[in-house]
């Protein structure tokens, strides 16, 4: 009897608890992100941060790039001129380098073209150097030195070094050792770096190399000149906003961009803008109706939290963004008149954010007081939308003065995803006026 | 709470591993009801079981990549807010006072029958009890733990288990009992 009981009120709780509904859903929820904001608020400032750390790492890298590059290839070839003309003062055309000694031989080292060691070997033929001794063994260098001499560039003709070979400079006490190479042959290519390491021993002393001369010519080739690899710019635009359902609307922009040189002709442009959005639908877009689940599935009586969306009928949704962007896109450009095409991606954060629908209560309607009500959602750099928006332009440049340049750009943004708290897809296409200048 | 249409449990569940607030919020309000079903239960009173239930929706938050989509989510989350009542059970368990049924309210004039029971009838009637007995009662009959299981879980032995439970049970039969006395007599 009992038993009965048990599973009947068993049964009954189950029944009455499964299908358990409560309309204090919209309430409880706001006690709970009120209890629990962290992540609500969190989220927006590790995009913050992340961003910023991604601007600060490109203006970084765009003035290390700047200083580095340009004046790297002026000073180098100063500096190479310098060290050569105070290091090497001898210079060889034709040379028979390498005698033997006590007890066996020599390597003989010949050298077709004027050479300069230390760090930079800037030769106008063909070098190389053969071994025409009987041993291989006993190549040792007048100067006892230990120190491996580097070359590190070749800017002209390939250099064949055919097994041993060494080169000394009997003048200069300084820097100038051996250089060795294996029994393999080596063929090192144009620009190629070169790192050519002494191998005789302490114990190899006792033989010598005898008339070793060194080719060096410390050829001066005339400065490149200095080319620019950052531009700056800065943009003002008018465009016209798109969206699937919205009226288009005119509005206006500006912004400021660096462009880093990658190549001869790409582009790394990165930079901030702000522009504003304006939308006019004249129905609900679906992902804005999903933020407001209350209209959505309150009937117009309002107090409960489940029933059918018939009871509401929207009349408009408005949207009005005040967009903070930034892109980061590739140029190519197509001649020194500085036209350019360029394509990349856009993260977008919205200083302001304000949605508006206005809809009219069903039901009301039935008993005669149609009004119309409206919902306002405001939001403030609460979404961070990272790599959706595709960015597409092409610049017209016309010089204006040293330096500057004026550019007429036609550009157009492609939405990749939804946009924004309410995640609207749109995009825009209108004209940039860009002012550039680079130092 | 309805989903809005072209939106999925399965799709809700995948937004809300991304950590997608509208989603989560979505998420809340579509199982709202029926977190609140379980923690009313194992709560006494209103108060209480929203904040069981708010607890407990922040872990399924926190704890959703583990979530696995080939069970479904009510069990889930069903277990979740039971764990959450328990814990939140031990925490006040020195704070409960023992009502008894000397102190038990009437369920109302209607209840001849069980099946005429509403939630709310239900409610008072487990608000009768004392928290413990409360606690096994709903965990071994409603939610299908063991023994041995709510033993540890609620950190009393296998044997006071069953002693609550059996006393539970008791209880509302003879609080069913006198009820349907008292509609005789009336």
């Amino acid at each position: 009897m009992s038993e009965e009981f048990d599973k009947q009120l068993k049964s009954h709780i189950n029944d009455i608890f499964d299908n358990y509904e409560d309309t204090s859903a919209d309430a409880a929820w706001a006690l709970l992100r009120e209890k629990y904001p962290s992540k609500d608020k969190k989220r927006p400032l590790v995009w913050w941060y992340s961003a910023a750390a991604i601007l600060l790492l490109c203006i970084s890298g765009a003035i290390w790039f700047y200083y580095n590059v340009s004046n790297d290839k002026t000073i180098q070839y100063k500096t190479d001129i310098a060290k050569n003309n105070a290091t090497v003062n001898k210079q060889i055309n034709r040379a028979a380098i390498v005698s033997s000694t006590k007890k066996d031989t020599a390597a003989l080292s010949t050298i077709t073209t004027p050479v300069v060691t230390e760090k930079t070997v800037h030769s106008v033929k063909p070098v190389s150097i053969t071994k025409s001794g009987r041993s291989i063994h006993n190549v040792t260098f007048k100067r006892n030195t230990s120190r491996a001499v580097a070359v590190k560039k070749l800017h002209t003709a390939p250099v064949i070094i055919d097994q041993y070979a060494t080169i000394t400079n009997q003048q200069n006490s300084q820097a100038f050792g051996a250089d060795t190479a294996n029994e393999n042959k080596t063929i090192i290519g144009l620009n190629q770096p070169i790192a050519v390491t002494k191998t005789s021993k302490p114990g190899d002393t006792k033989d010598t190399v005898t008339n070793a001369k060194v080719a060096a010519t410390a050829k001066t080739k005339p400065e490149i000149k200095k080319t620019t690899n950052v531009a700056f710019s800065v943009y003002a635009s008018s465009f016209v906003n798109y969206a699937e359902g919205s009226n288009r609307t005119v509005n206006f922009g500006g912004g400021a961009n660096a462009a880093f040189s990658l190549s001869g002709r790409l582009r790394l442009s990165a930079g901030l803008g702000v522009y504003r959005v304006a939308l006019k639908y004249n129905a609900v877009p679906l992902s804005a109706m999903y933020n407001n689940q209350y209209l959505y599935n309150t009937p117009a009586t309002g107090s409960g939290s489940s029933g059918g969306s018939s009871s509401v009928n929207y009349n408009s949704y408005q949207a009005d963004l005040l967009v903070l962007d930034i892109p980061v896109n590739i140029c190519y450009l197509f001649s020194k008149s500085g036209n350019y095409i360029s394509a990349g991606l856009s993260s977008s954060t919205y200083i302001n954010e304000n949605y508006l629908q206005t809809y009219t209560n069903g039901y009301q309607a039935q008993s005669g007081y149609n009004t119309l009500q409206d919902i306002k959602t405001e939001k403030h750099l609460n979404t961070f939308n990272i790599g959706k928006i595709l960015n597409l332009s092409a610049g017209f440049g016309f010089p204006f003065g040293k330096g500057y340049r004026l550019v007429f750009e036609p550009f157009a943004r492609v939405p990749l995803g939804g946009l924004g708290y309410d995640e609207l897809k749109f995009g825009s296409a209108g004209l940039n006026l860009r002012f550039s200048f680079s130092k | 709470m309805q989903l809005p249409p072209g939106i999925t449990e399965q799709e809700l569940v995948r937004q809300c591993k991304n950590g997608d607030l509208k989603h989560q919020e979505m998420l809340y309000k579509h199982f709202y009801g029926y977190a609140m079903g379980v923690g009313l239960r194992y709560s006494a009173n209103r108060d209480d079981a929203l904040e069981v239930v708010n607890d407990a929706f922040i872990k399924a938050f926190g704890d959703i990549e583990n979530y696995r989509t080939d069970k479904p989510f009510k069990a889930w989350l069903r277990k979740i807010v039971v764990n959450t009542a328990i814990d939140k059970y031990r925490r006040d368990k020195k704070h409960l006072m023992n009502v008894e049924l000397d102190n038990a309210v009437h369920i109302g004039s209607q209840a001849s029958i069980l099946q005429q029971l509403n939630a709310n009838d239900i409610l008072k009637m487990l608000d009768t009890l004392p928290p413990a007995y409360r606690m096994v009662f709903n965990l071994y009959e409603i939610d299908g733990y063991d023994h041995n299981e709510i033993a540890a879980m609620m950190g009393i032995s296998a044997s006071s288990s069953r002693v609550y439970l059996a006393r539970a049970k008791e209880k509302l039969r003879s609080m069913l009992q006198e009820d349907k006395e008292h509609e005789r007599r009336v």
